[in-house]
């Protein structure tokens, strides 16, 4: 690598870390971003919806009270992002408990999600920083 | 020069007529639809296919399973690609099955036609053929669930079908193995936000230009452990950007072989469809130098 070709490699590292700093201080809480408390619960009424449509993981819905799991969700997901919520329900690992969930039917949901969050015009950075925040409960949530 | 350009205008022709055929928003449409999804992998996490028939990039395998099939799943992968660098074109069909996204049996059926070089050294034949048959199966964690990368282990075999001219410039035998393991991990939100797609692969193989030279040579038989990686960012859930490098072995003091770059952009319309185009540069080819062009593959999913 000649001098002037460090020069210019060194300038791009620079700026991408300085971009970086600056996004991350500018950067809009996720709670604000997925539009407050009513944003998230418009996202998992959507989801309902979509689960509701979905063969491949309606029938695991049977039974529940719906309106029960939307607050439940929302209240989870509003304190997965660090919005003012509390939730008041079991962990992951013991809602899932003993359903022997599986991979496909994790994956259908986080179809379901990613769905949802596009019908409520989510914007991409947006949804990825959500589902982020969620992928880790996979291990919480399959073959339990 | 102008039959050259003919299968890229045909696979072109493939694509819009098959975009026509497929509705864009596939999962709304899915869910509308009685019949169950069968395949519930998420959008591009199956890659697309690489030279060698593996799910991948192009020229560099992934860790991932090719298709959408989740563990309770399979699916299945054909796919045809195009590269042009001017002295050569090379032309590869094949397709893959896979089971539970655990395992993925692939085919791939290549053909190097070195017009230039048949010119240049009045050689006998203008082409060659090579058969690679493979299994790849994943041994620990997930693309995407786990803080672990996706790990897989795949073993290549090849089958150098017009060994004439690999055998004139010095290449051992006509076949071999490679054995590759890989690991992938797509990092979410971990580029500006975007989806950060990481993968290095490590190859142990003897594959003078992946086989296609003949394998082993002159200058070294054994094979040896090489590096290969590549990373991409998913803009959204339908466009990947990214580079990958392969590093080559050396075998033929006849032959200088260089190591690969390609820069490529990837398009999953849907869980039916995935195109990829890329700048492929391949460095000295068989005495030619500076072997750079254009590579376009098209797989489709079932």
């Amino acid at each position: 690598m000649n001098h002037r070709m460090k020069k210019l490699f060194g300038g791009i590292v620079l700026c991408v870390f300085v971009s970086a700093c600056a996004n991350q201080s500018r950067q809009q809480s996720l709670y604000e971003a997925l539009g407050q408390y009513e944003g998230i619960n418009n996202i998992t009424h959507q989801l309902i919806l979509n689960i509701a449509k979905d063969e491949r993981v309606k029938h695991r819905y049977k039974g529940v009270n719906m309106s029960k799991f939307k607050k439940g969700m929302s209240d989870y997901v509003c304190a997965v992002v660090e919005g003012p919520c509390t939730y008041g329900g079991d962990n992951m690992k013991l809602v899932h408990a003993g359903y022997n969930y599986t991979n496909t039917e994790f994956n259908a949901i986080v179809d379901d999600l990613i769905l949802a969050m596009e019908q409520c015009g989510i914007p991409v950075p947006t949804q990825n920083r959500l589902l982020a925040k969620l992928a880790p409960t996979y291990k919480d949530v399959v073959y339990h | 020069m102008h039959g050259k350009n003919t299968p890229v205008i045909l696979v072109m022709a493939l694509v819009f007529a098959l975009q026509a055929t497929v509705a864009a928003a596939v999962t709304e449409t899915d869910l509308a639809s009685d019949s169950k999804i069968k395949r519930s992998r998420l959008l591009a996490t199956g890659g697309a296919t690489s030279i060698e028939g593996a799910a991948g990039g192009g020229i560099v395998p992934m860790a991932v399973i090719s298709g959408y099939g989740a563990q309770e799943e399979q699916s299945a992968v054909a796919f045809a690609s195009h590269v042009d660098t001017g002295d050569y074109q090379l032309d590869v069909i094949g397709g893959s099955w896979s089971w539970r996204n655990r395992l993925e049996l692939s085919i791939a059926q290549q053909k190097l036609s070195h017009d230039s070089l048949t010119a240049a050294l009045s050689l006998p034949t203008d082409s060659i053929s090579q058969r690679i048959v493979a299994a790849k199966v994943r041994v620990a964690g997930d693309l995407i669930y786990t803080t672990m990368p996706q790990i897989s282990i795949a073993v290549q075999h090849k089958k150098n079908l017009d060994f004439l001219v690999p055998g004139a410039v010095g290449a051992k035998k006509d076949s071999g193995t490679d054995l590759n393991i890989t690991a992938t991990k797509l990092i979410l939100g971990g580029f500006f936000n975007r989806n950060l797609l990481l993968n290095a692969n490590l190859r142990y193989t003897n594959a003078n230009q992946t086989g296609l030279v003949g394998f082993g040579g002159d200058k070294n038989t054994s094979k040896e452990w090489l590096p290969e990686i590549s990373a991409g960012v998913l803009l959204n859930r339908h466009w990947l950007v990214g580079s990958e490098y392969r590093q080559k072995p050396n075998n033929l003091s006849f032959i200088k072989e260089d190591d690969w770059h390609t820069a490529f952009v990837g398009w999953f319309p849907n869980k039916r469809i995935a195109l990829v185009a890329a700048y492929v540069d391949l460095g000295e080819v068989a005495t030619f130098k500076n072997q750079t062009g254009w590579y376009l593959s098209l797989q489709v999913s079932f």
